[in-house]
Order: C-alpha cells, then sequence, then structure tokens
C-alpha cells in the first residue's frame, strides 16, 4: 500500500529569485493491485508527483510511504516506466532487460530466464537481439515494461508512457498493458493526459489542477473490463469529467 | 490489365495503368508489391565516393600547379610543380636517400614518435576526464586548468619541452602528448556529464551503485564524445609533431626533413615530406576514426 501525505513541494529558480509551488497538500492512498490514473493539464505537477514516489525527488513537507515504510530513493520494488526511451541504446534488448537483474547479483542462468519470461510476456521474443534503433517507439516502450517488471516491483509508476506514439499504437499499447496487469498483478500508478485513456485503463481516476499542483477530484471506475470507447458508460463518464468536472479548464 | 490506384489531393480518383509508372529507378517496375529488393552495383558504389576524392585531389593539383607556375615564372622561384613532387616521391619510394635516411625511415620514426606521444596523452586524458567527469566539484575547479593547457599554441610548449627534457625525442613525445591531452579531457569529462539524466535515472531505478552506474551508464554514452576529443586530440599531436621535430632537434622524421630540405633549398624534398604528411593523416582519419564514430554512432542513436 502508497499512502502520500500532506505532500508539498516548491521549485526554486536561482538565477531569478523566484520560487514557485509545483504540488501542494497532495493526499493519496493507493491500495496493492488497483491501477489508478492521474489525469491532468501539462505542468500540474503529475511527473513531479510520480518522481517523487519513485524517489527521485525528495518533497519538501509531507511523506510518502510505501508499506508504511518512508521513501528514501530509486529501489528496484518501486519500478518506472519513463515517458522518453529509457533503454540502454548500446546495449541489445536482452541485456537491457538482464541489466537489473544482473546489478541485483542474481545468477546468470536465473537471469537469463526471468528475462526471455518477460519479453515474452510483452511479445517481443523475436526482437530480443534487437538494439532499441532498430525497434519502433511502441516496441521501446514494450521492452521498457518488460526491464522494469523483470525487477518483480511492487508497484509499477509509469509517466505518460505511450504519450509519443501515435492514436493507434497507443490504444493497442493500452490494451496489451491491460493484459500484462492482468497475469502480472501489480499496483499501477499511470500519469497520462489523455481522458480516454485513463477510463479506458483504470480502477481509479485522480484528477489533477495546476498552479499550484492539486488533486481536485476523485473518480472510481466503476466499468467492467473490457471497455469500449463508444459504450454508454465510457462516453458518459468522459462527458462528466470532462464538462462536469472541467478536466481541462483548471 | 494490372492497374494502381493514385489519389491526387483534392482530385477524383485517377485510374493508371502501371506500366505508365515505371520509374527511372532500376530495378522497380512492379508498383504492386508493397517491398522490393533494390540492388545498387557493386561498382558504383565503391566508385561513386572514389570519384569525389579524385575529383576533390585534382582542384588541389590544378590549384597547386597554378600557384608553382606563379612562382616559377613570376617570382622566379624554384617552386616544385606536383609533376616534380610526384616523381621525386616515386624515385624517393623506389629508395633514393633523403638525408642518410630512407623516406620509410623518417615516415616510421615520426609514426612512432607519434604513437607514443598520442598514447600517453590517450591514456592520461580519459583517466582525467574520467576523473573530473566523475564530480561537479572536480569539473568546476580544475576544468579551468584544462581549458587553459588548451589554448597554449602548440609550440609555444617548445621552450618548456626543451627546459624539462632537453633537446631530442623525449621532447617531441612531451609536446605531442601535451597538446593532444586538453581535447580529450574536455570530451570526456563533458561526454559523462551529459549523459542522459534518463538512463541515469532508470540505472538507480534497478538498483545500480554509483560506480556500476559510472562504468556502465555514464561511459557508454559518452563514447561518441570521448572519440570526438581523441579525434581533435589526434590532429593536434599530428600537426605540433612536424612542427617539434622541425625545431627540436632530432636528426629523423618528416619534420626534420622538411625543414633541412629547406637548408639545403631542395624544396622538391620538403614538398614530398608534406605531401606523405598529408596523406597519412587523411588515411588515419579516414580509416580509423571514419569506421570507429560510424560504429559507436550505429550503437548510441
Amino acid at each position: 500500500m502508497l499512502e502520500v501525505k500532506n505532500v508539498s513541494k516548491a521549485y526554486i529558480d536561482k538565477n531569478r529569485g523566484r520560487g514557485m509551488v509545483a504540488l501542494r497538500n497532495i493526499n493519496l492512498t493507493v491500495e496493492k493491485n488497483e491501477f489508478v490514473c492521474i489525469i491532468g493539464p501539462s505542468g500540474c505537477g503529475k511527473t513531479t508527483l510520480l518522481h517523487m514516489i519513485a524517489g527521485f525527488e525528495k518533497q519538501d513537507v509531507g511523506s510518502i510511504l510505501l508499506n508504511g515504510k518512508g521513501v528514501t530513493g530509486p529501489s528496484p520494488d518501486k519500478g518506472v516506466v519513463f515517458q522518453e526511451s529509457s533503454l540502454f541504446p548500446w546495449m541489445n534488448v536482452l541485456d537491457n532487460v538482464k541489466f537489473g537483474l544482473k546489478v541485483q547479483g542474481i545468477a546468470a542462468d536465473k537471469q537469463e530466464e526471468i528475462a526471455r519470461k518477460y519479453i515474452e510476456l510483452v511479445g517481443l521474443r523475436s526482437f530480443e537481439h534487437a538494439k532499441p534503433h532498430e525497434l519502433s517507439g511502441g516496441m521501446k516502450q514494450k521492452a521498457a515494461i518488460a526491464r522494469t517488471l523483470a525487477l518483480d516491483p511492487e508497484m509499477l509508476l509509469m509517466d505518460e508512457p505511450f504519450a509519443s506514439q501515435d492514436e493507434q499504437t497507443r490504444q493497442r499499447l493500452d490494451n496489451e498493458l491491460l493484459n500484462i496487469w492482468k497475469k502480472d498483478m501489480k499496483t499501477v500508478i499511470f500519469v497520462t493526459h489523455n481522458i480516454e485513456e485513463a477510463i479506458l485503463l483504470a480502477d481509479r481516476i485522480l484528477v489533477m489542477a495546476s498552479r499550484p499542483g492539486e488533486i481536485y477530484w476523485e473518480e472510481q471506475v466503476k466499468i467492467p473490463r473490457p471497455r469500449y470507447l463508444f459504450s454508454e458508460e465510457v462516453v458518459e463518464l468522459r462527458k462528466k469529467l470532462l464538462e462536469d468536472i472541467g478536466c481541462c479548464h483548471r | 490489365m494490372i492497374l494502381s490506384m493514385v489519389q491526387d489531393a483534392g482530385a477524383p480518383m485517377k485510374v493508371i495503368p502501371l506500366s505508365d509508372m515505371r520509374d527511372k529507378k532500376e530495378g522497380v517496375s512492379n508498383y504492386e508489391m508493397l517491398e522490393f529488393d533494390f540492388k545498387e552495383s557493386k561498382i558504383k558504389k565503391i566508385a561513386n565516393p572514389a570519384l569525389y576524392v579524385i575529383i576533390s585531389m585534382a582542384i588541389v593539383f590544378i590549384i597547386w600547379y597554378f600557384v608553382a607556375q606563379w612562382g616559377i615564372h613570376i617570382r622566379g622561384v624554384p617552386f616544385p610543380t606536383p609533376m616534380e613532387t610526384l616523381y621525386r616521391l616515386s624515385s624517393m619510394l623506389q629508395g633514393e636517400a633523403l638525408y642518410g635516411r630512407t623516406i620509410f625511415e623518417h615516415l616510421y620514426a615520426s609514426l612512432m614518435r607519434w604513437c607514443v606521444g598520442f598514447s600517453i596523452a590517450v591514456i592520461s586524458g580519459i583517466l582525467m576526464g574520467l576523473f573530473l567527469g566523475s564530480s561537479e566539484m572536480l569539473q568546476k575547479t580544475i576544468m579551468p586548468v584544462i581549458y587553459v593547457i588548451q589554448l597554449i599554441p602548440g609550440l609555444a610548449w617548445i621552450p618548456i619541452a626543451l627546459l624539462i627534457f632537453g633537446l631530442g625525442n623525449t621532447s617531441t613525445i612531451f609536446m605531442i602528448a601535451a597538446t593532444a591531452f586538453a581535447p580529450i579531457v574536455i570530451n570526456t569529462s563533458g561526454g559523462i556529464r551529459a549523459a542522459p539524466t534518463v538512463y541515469v535515472r532508470a540505472a538507480r531505478m534497478m538498483g545500480a551503485g554509483k560506480a556500476t552506474i559510472f562504468l556502465r551508464v555514464m561511459l557508454p554514452s559518452a563514447a561518441l564524445s570521448i572519440i570526438n576529443g581523441l579525434r581533435i586530440g589526434l590532429a593536434n599531436g599530428w600537426r605540433v609533431l612536424i612542427a617539434a621535430e622541425m625545431i627540436v632537434g632530432v636528426g629523423l622524421g618528416l619534420g626534420y626533413s622538411i625543414i633541412q630540405a629547406r637548408w639545403s633549398l631542395d624544396f622538391e624534398a620538403a614538398f614530398v615530406s608534406i605531401l606523405v604528411i598529408s596523406i597519412i593523416g587523411l588515411l588515419i582519419e579516414k580509416t580509423l576514426f571514419s569506421v570507429l564514430e560510424k560504429k559507436v554512432a550505429e550503437q548510441l542513436t
């Protein structure tokens, strides 16, 4: 279970001598194996929040607890999938996936086995010897997901992982992600600015506003999966989020 | 009949027989396929780049020829023409001695000095670059010194070299190492500092410690920058080698040949030495570095 309590964060621009509050008083609890989407406009601090949960940045005020223990830095139990390609370009897919396992000191044959399993899971078996530059953008992100899952993290933190893909690819990747999630249950926190994507994926949607970054709405999504973009419930929820909650106007 | 659909922007759909769509490209005649094999003839593949080299060489030789004619007829000096120089080169390649030694011995002596000097610069420069790249504090305090070293012109090292090592080989080697060192350090540490944050964060997330991140993430991502540093260092070293041989008194080498030729007014011999120096420089650059850079760039993009 992840608990974010009264977290605030400000950035300081030393050159201009000005500070800006990025996040104010964030409270959030994510249950085990829950799929939570955080949506909000660009610059609302959703990536900052995710990076603080991941341990890359430190909050100024408040606490972030994973299973009751404070987050002090990045670690393999908090797997991150980044927005841009984070695969090491000088290693092939297999070596990329094995990197984390090697660092953990797992035996060589075991590394191979685990890596293959997750590469298979994301459907890249015939590309395990390909270098990242030989892969499409979508395949790169799938390989990155395999690399993160291979660490067997407690939580999967995804920072707009498919935002730079074209619409068709993004939808396909969303569906594949759901399938992976069903097979390999994890707590997922998925940051996106795409309302449809959030509705199709999430158990719960947190809506953020910017300046200052605050969570101002929480929506339980009770629509059974698989969800269809044009089903009545989805359209209705989309309308609610867009018009009534005003996701795009705050 | 085989038909293919072509859609003009805004215009109604037109139907064009495939036979009218033949392209000028060899081997492409059937647009029904999605993909096709296309082979460029091997001769063209090699001949095209070779042709450009030949043309650029020809331009150099033509300009050289006119400058030589101008020198001979207007100024009345024995300016060697391209043909005379090439002729002299060929006779030297066949064993004509140049100041008691063959051209091969001079070349070998120069190459050896350069190899030793450059190797020292590569090892010390990369180590220094890694050291400085490992911390921002070190970078800020020591880097200005490296920038100052980089600004010292190659020949300005001569008095320093002579004071420390005296006349001879060691001074030359020192000068080569000194001029090649700074660009290698700057590019190595710069490359390390410029390692993308997302790679470092990904590695930290996977549990990698500082040393692993440094050696297995930052160092490989700096490879292209390091190669660039080596390349600049190589050119610096090669230039200062010739200059140093001219002055530091080594008795053997291409730079020594140039200065001897100048004293004995054998300008042809000087031109031959310059020609050999350029060819060697071009060869190292084109074979070693271009290939290396291409390989690494492939890995990193």
